[in-house]
């Protein structure tokens, strides 16, 4: 299955967009759809680290050239629950043209 | 997970004298180990520790020698195949180290200066629990910042041949005054913390250089054109932005603007460009206070669709034409190694054999053969000659040899984006040695690298962009403290750690 373009950099921001925030934005742009699917809120910290698999031993993820600020476990399940909430908005629309 | 390349070396029981693969620098994502890499790696560990009985010497110390490097570059040759590095099968058993004790600026060949020199807050160390940093009676603090600073002196230092340091920014602006109104001074400036700050830069490069009694360290200033905005007008703050160049021109006195067009540091939404208005009001507002050179990181970035493409170089044309009395660094090169890209690596970043061009460092490279009269930019090496150095010996000299033909000797500058790969030694050392093949010379009309063109890169050109007298440096340096704690480092049986700080993914 192509995966469509999805574009949740361009949505409208959900909270003040951030370099750190735009970043992330456009990481999870480029996570197929199936895997963000098995994305379980309730997770652990531990186990969300193990499931993106781009965290650090350091705590914080791995995002490239987010050079201002550090994107730690907080700031990523606020931004993976509006991304699954963006998909969900516009899955449809989008699955019907790519 | 993504862990410290050093980390992954001690739980694979590997002391490497060079990387045995690319780390990386938080710019993109680290590449797994290829096959290849695997290859060196392991006649490097073979080889060293078999070299190293033979001596009788520790496997510690014998890769921590200049033969645990020569055989690294040995392995390298022999699994890739060319003798990118010009090394003899004697040099494994030769110590060539009271070399290394003697240059530091006076007496080697070259006069080291590196313009892309980190250190990062919270690098998890090991200098401070050595017997031979005990032994020196340093007053070790516990806190993190100075733990790691005190790294970054003896890694670029103690363990390096490198005589001249620019502490190079990271992104981040500066509050400029507490809700009082009373304007704010050191620490108070990045309440939420930050790397490597303007002020802390001059602040340490001050301590280094108050420490060696002589200059050792230069260092940049980090604001940018997007520091400092009005959210009402959506504009640029220009009040507070001179207010900040000011300061940092005046106070810190710094030695070079480091810009991040593709960073957002004041939340306004977007980047900027080296060529855009807000840009060309800054270099003439710099300009007036005096200080034209600029520092630009370019190459390494993300994909995202609003930042990314403003880390290409395409806008330092108009920008140099437009403003020739000014100098402009390229940082990487432009090299811009995707951070998505996989395997297929060489073909993601448009890698041509043919012509030995790739991404972005190709539109540099047209810029220049499209304005054979520019004069004022300068490719920087940083984590471009040494990353592919490891990654790919071939397409490091396309780049080196590109690099050059296109902008000439006198224009490419050395710099190394250590510490994230440990002590900048084992790149100095490829350096030295790196070399360009007959062939590659005939078909792309490179040129061999003599040691002149070695001297230039090293650090004549550095010279020249930051004013060093290089002669009167090469006086001074022998006497001043630094190089008087290095012999007694080196004497007390100091040895460099090979132990890379960048990230590696945990296999």
């Amino acid at each position: 299955m192509t995966e469509p373009n999805w574009n949740f950099e361009g949505a409208p921001p959900f909270e003040p967009r951030t370099e750190a925030g735009i970043n992330l934005c456009a990481y999870f742009d480029g996570m197929p759809d199936e895997k963000l699917k098995t994305f379980d809120p309730a997770m652990s910290d531990e186990a969300l680290m193990e499931w993106d698999g781009n965290f650090k031993s350091d705590g914080d993820m791995l995002l490239p050239c987010t050079e201002s600020e550090e994107v730690d476990v907080e700031m990523y399940r606020r931004y993976i629950a509006e991304c699954i909430r963006y998909r969900d908005r516009v899955r449809a629309k989008l699955m019907a043209t790519s | 997970m993504w862990i410290r390349k050093g980390e992954r070396d001690r739980m694979m029981g590997v002391d490497s004298p060079i990387p045995t693969q690319v780390v990386s620098n938080e710019e993109f994502l680290p590449r797994p180990q290829t096959k290849k890499q695997k290859q060196v790696e392991s006649l490097i560990m073979e080889w060293g520790e078999a070299n190293a009985k033979k001596l009788n010497m520790s496997r510690r110390a014998y890769m921590a020698s200049s033969m645990g490097l020569a055989t690294a570059f040995l392995a390298s040759n022999c699994v890739y195949g060319q003798d990118t590095f010009e090394v003899g099968e004697d040099e494994q058993f030769e110590p060539r180290d009271t070399e290394v004790v003697k240059a530091n600026g006076q007496k080697g060949k070259f006069f080291i200066i590196d313009v892309q020199a980190h250190y990062s807050n919270g690098i998890a160390l090991n200098f401070r629990n050595s017997e031979t940093a005990r032994n020196m009676g340093f007053s070790l603090k516990d806190d993190v910042e100075s733990y790691s600073f005190r790294t970054f002196t003896k890694e670029m230092f103690l363990d390096s041949e490198t005589a001249m340091v620019v502490i190079s920014g990271v992104p981040g602006k500066e509050e400029q005054r507490a809700a009082d109104g009373r304007v704010l001074e050191g620490a108070e400036r990045t309440p939420r913390g930050a790397i490597l700050p303007s002020w802390l830069m001059a602040q340490s490069r001050n301590e280094l250089n108050a420490m060696a009694g002589s200059q050792r360290a230069l260092s940049q200033g980090n604001l940018a054109p997007n520091h400092y905005w009005n959210t009402a007008t959506n504009l640029i703050d220009k009040a507070a932005t001179l207010e900040q160049m000011e300061r940092e021109i005046n106070n810190y006195k710094i030695n070079s603007w480091k810009w991040y067009c593709h960073t957002d540091p004041a939340r306004t939404g977007n980047g900027f460009q080296v060529d855009d208005d807000n840009a060309q009001w800054f270099l003439e507002e710099s300009r007036k206070r005096g200080l034209k050179l600029v520092s630009v990181h370019k190459g390494y970035s993300y994909q995202s669709r609003t930042l990314g493409h403003l880390a290409n170089p395409k806008d330092i044309e108009a920008a140099a034409l437009r403003n020739p009395d000014f100098n402009f660094v390229i940082y990487h090169s432009a090299l811009k190694h995707g951070a998505t890209d996989g395997d297929n690596w060489k073909e993601m970043n448009e890698y041509n054999p043919e012509t030995g061009d790739f991404l972005w460092h190709k539109i540099l490279m047209d810029i220049k053969r499209r304005n054979p009269g520019i004069n004022n930019v300068y490719p920087e090496v940083g984590s471009f000659f040494n990353t592919l150095a490891i990654q790919d010996p071939i397409m490091c000299q396309h780049g080196m040899g590109l690099n050059i033909k296109t902008y000439g000797a006198d224009h490419v500058v050395w710099g190394t984006d250590c510490l994230w790969w440990g002590s900048p030694q084992w790149g100095i050392d490829a350096f030295k040695r790196f070399q360009i093949s007959d062939e590659m010379c005939e078909k792309h009309g490179y040129e061999k690298i003599t040691d002149e063109v070695r001297a230039k890169i090293f650090g004549l050109n550095a010279a020249k962009l930051y004013g060093v007298d290089v002669n009167a440096q090469r006086n001074a340096l022998p006497a001043d403290a630094l190089s008087r704690i290095k012999t007694a480092y080196l004497e007390r049986g100091g040895l460099r750690d090979n132990d890379y700080h960048g990230w590696v993914q945990n296999a």
